[in-house]
């Protein structure tokens, strides 16, 4: 059998974009509104901006059940996740109000996972770059905090506040962003699906309102986004994540 | 999520110093999930096949939607009660 290897999810070659010149346009359609969305929560009004959300994750699942195409389920993940941590959104900062706003996404993702990307775990030792990808997330949490003003994640002792904030804070955003969402659009565009998922990723920071650390995370998502497509390999990342948010909100306060 | 909401979020998804009412968001996942579930008993006869699996695939984000929503709910109640 010759030619490309064909996708699990809906039999087209992998990785290939399947649109001709309408590719990027049809690309900015999908996520744009998502995007504006974002904007809206960030910049406008938070619960106006979840009723958006809300209408969008309907019409995504929609999408989705009419024209049996993936990148639509894929895609309703993002505002399932903000909808549901705008919704369980405490009046604190605790690792614990981290852990309920992430709860909801993180059933979705780990129920979705495998029909969603269709990838296997792989097995044996790490090459040596995914180590050091993996242990950036610490110099990289200790850069976060010095560059900006975060509040800390308390509220319990560290031993289960680091690896609380570790999952819902780096490990969580890095299983939808990096999973699923840039699965479904690389194999729409192409590498265009790179920026297009470091784009939902970064919007999903402007409700911090810190310039510095959405520029930081575009930047750090982008080449994220870049590793994994390369590699086909997401646990370097999601371990570089966890370590720079644990660090950044748990551990590097604690030193002052 | 660690894109954690800025303090002006927090004020206004708990309805202080806006002009929403407390539990607004709740009521929001709340009216999805309702329109979700309708939708679904509504279409229930006419639905194919093939379609019929594609609304199964998509428990994997309504049952968490759920989940928010009770617990959204939960807390609500607990809020009035006490």
């Amino acid at each position: 059998m010759t030619g490309a290897p064909v996708s699990s999810l809906d039999g087209r070659p992998a990785d290939q974009p399947t649109g001709g010149g309408l590719v990027l346009s049809a690309a900015l359609l999908a996520v744009l509104p998502l995007v504006a969305a974002e904007a809206l929560v960030a910049f406008v009004d938070p619960v106006a901006g979840a009723v958006v959300h809300a209408l969008l994750l309907w019409a995504l699942l929609v999408g989705w059940v009419r024209s049996g195409d993936r990148t639509l389920l894929a895609l309703a993940l993002v505002p399932l996740g903000r909808v549901t941590s705008l919704a369980l959104t405490l009046d604190s900062t605790s690792a614990g109000a981290y852990a309920l706003a992430g709860l909801p996404l993180l059933v979705a993702v780990v129920w979705s996972y495998r029909d969603m990307i269709g990838w296997r775990g792989r097995r044996g030792r790490p090459a040596w770059h995914a180590v050091v990808v993996a242990l950036s997330g610490i110099p990289l949490g200790f850069a976060v905090h010095a560059l900006v003003d975060l509040p800390q994640a308390g509220g319990m002792p560290l031993v289960l506040a680091a690896p609380v904030v570790f999952v819902f804070a780096g490990v969580l955003e890095e299983l939808v962003y990096r999973g699923p969402v840039q699965r479904v659009l690389t194999r729409r565009f192409g590498t265009v699906g790179v920026v297009l998922a470091d784009l939902l990723f970064t919007a999903a920071y402007l409700p911090t309102h810190e310039a510095g650390l959405i520029l930081a995370m575009a930047v750090l998502g982008l080449a994220a986004g870049f590793y994994v497509r390369q590699t086909l390999s997401l646990t370097p990342v999601a371990v570089a994540h966890g370590l720079l948010a644990a660090g950044a909100l748990v551990v590097w306060p604690l030193w002052g | 999520m660690s894109a954690f909401l800025s303090g002006v979020a927090r004020a206004v998804t708990h309805g202080e110093g806006s002009g929403w009412l407390p539990g607004s968001m709740a009521l929001v996942v709340v009216a999805l999930v309702l329109v979700l579930v309708l939708q679904r008993e509504l279409s229930r006869e006419t639905v194919t096949p093939e379609r019929d699996q594609r609304v199964r695939a998509t428990r994997a984000l309504v049952v968490p939607l759920l989940l928010c929503a009770l617990l959204v709910l939960a807390a609500r109640l607990l809020e009035l009660i006490t």
